[in-house]
């Protein structure tokens, strides 16, 4: 890590790391463990609430996202969205059991003003996914700037 | 039920160069070493220990809480404070004890049933965080406090805390540990605090369910609804592996605390005389 972070000094670019159940970096705790350890601005993270959980309960899923925004809020750069089903396999956002409104809405608390991209997607479902985002922060009262 | 009845008395125990402070209450019956939780102190352990059992009751302040020296923050762990305390019942002569604690008391007391056997005739293990993972998820909002200590100044981190997203999921689902939680902003230094809540939440018994199940001494397992960070699942799970256990529901504190310590005080009282009738 140590080399990666020398390039990414040298060219000025941000290396972004994404807690994930199947990585190395396995929940937000390690993350906040390696940014500490580190030292480095050039770490950000890109923060995937569905990779922190797989089979959870509401309440469950709700704690790990908050801890994972409070424990990570200073480096979140970036939001992702998709989503679980309810036996665990990963699902379009929107589709599965995660609760969007919640994690939104952390995000908000927050200050969050990063991008909120979506992947794990066909491209026949792109149109009502960003439909199903912009009105779930509408709701929400969150501002959204169109990417260009 | 207040501390001020109980008859306590305040010494020092050195080890490692540092000044360890442990309290010696009720006089000289059975003695039974009850250790208190993260951030915690002798107060707690007086509060929720029964009083007019005939039992002798210790309290280590563990490094870094109540009137102990924190030491170096590096070594602070469940296995450093383990050894402390089997340090300090060796020290007064003392053992085979009824070994028992709150929360990181009770994971102090659960590695010394299984390392120290000698040491520990019966286990008290209220209102566990632990069972024998390192940092359970259970622990997170600790860590989560932990952070907001090392990252904000003094001045802003308890109110960056209480407008946190974990802060708004604990207001409903256990206000209890939000209060808990809110007071470890009081402590001082923050620093050792921050290094405390960092390095246990993230620490574990170093026990195993084998360990576990294989203990064959008295045990007592009590938990409550309305406490996330000290799963009722896990005290029942808990109960469930160590064979001779028995489990006792008590009253959250959330519902009231005198109901809490009353029934925290008769679990503990009942157990005590089945074991000194033994």
């Amino acid at each position: 890590m140590s080399t990666a972070i020398g390039i990414a000094e040298q060219h000025g670019v941000y290396l972004g790391i994404e807690p994930e159940l199947a990585n190395v970096v396995n929940s937000a705790a390690k993350a906040r463990t390696l940014i500490d350890t580190l030292q480095s601005d050039r770490l950000k993270i890109i923060l995937d609430p569905a990779n922190l959980f797989e089979v959870a309960s509401l309440e469950a899923q709700r704690s790990t996202v908050a801890h994972a925004i409070d424990l990570l809020a200073d480096r979140i750069i970036m939001g992702h969205a998709k989503d679980r089903h309810a036996d665990g396999r990963f699902a379009t956002a929107g589709t599965g059991v995660l609760d969007y409104p919640h994690y939104l809405q952390q995000l908000q608390t927050i200050g969050f003003d990063g991008s909120l991209v979506t992947h794990g997607l066909s491209e026949h479902e792109a149109a009502g996914v960003a439909g199903f985002l912009r009105q779930t922060c509408g709701a929400l009262g969150i501002a959204l700037e169109q990417a260009a | 039920m207040s501390v001020t009845s109980m008859r306590v008395t305040r010494k020092t125990f050195a080890v490692d160069q540092l000044a360890l402070s442990y309290v010696d209450a009720q006089g000289g019956g059975m003695p039974v070493v009850f250790q208190h939780g993260l951030c915690g102190a002798m107060e707690q352990t007086t509060e929720a220990f029964p009083q007019d059992t005939g039992a002798r009751l210790l309290t280590l302040e563990c490094r870094g809480h109540g009137q102990s020296e924190l030491g170096d923050p590096q070594a602070l762990s469940i296995t450093t404070f383990s050894a402390d305390v089997s340090g300090l019942v060796q020290h007064l002569g003392l053992g085979p004890v009824v070994m028992g604690g709150i929360s990181m008391g009770a994971a102090i007391a659960l590695q010394l049933a299984v390392q120290r056997p000698e040491l520990v005739r019966a286990l008290i293990i209220a209102r566990p965080a632990w069972s024998y993972n390192k940092a359970p998820p259970n622990m997170q909002p600790n860590l989560v406090v932990g952070q907001f200590m090392q990252r904000l100044p003094q001045g802003e981190a308890k109110q960056a805390f209480l407008n946190s997203p974990t802060a708004q999921l604990l207001r409903t689902t256990s206000p209890d540990n939000l209060v808990s939680l809110t007071g470890f902003f009081d402590r001082e230094p923050l620093s050792a605090t921050a290094a405390l809540l960092k390095r246990i939440s993230e620490d574990g018994p170093a026990v195993t369910a084998a360990d576990l199940s294989k203990l064959d001494i008295p045990c007592l397992v009590i938990g409550h609804r309305d406490d996330v960070i000290h799963p009722l699942v896990l005290a029942k799970g808990l109960a469930d592996l160590i064979p001779r256990a028995q489990f006792v529901e008590i009253t959250p504190k959330t519902v009231s605390k005198a109901l809490y310590l009353r029934d925290m005080h008769h679990a503990i009282q009942q157990f005590l005389k089945g074991i000194s009738h033994a």
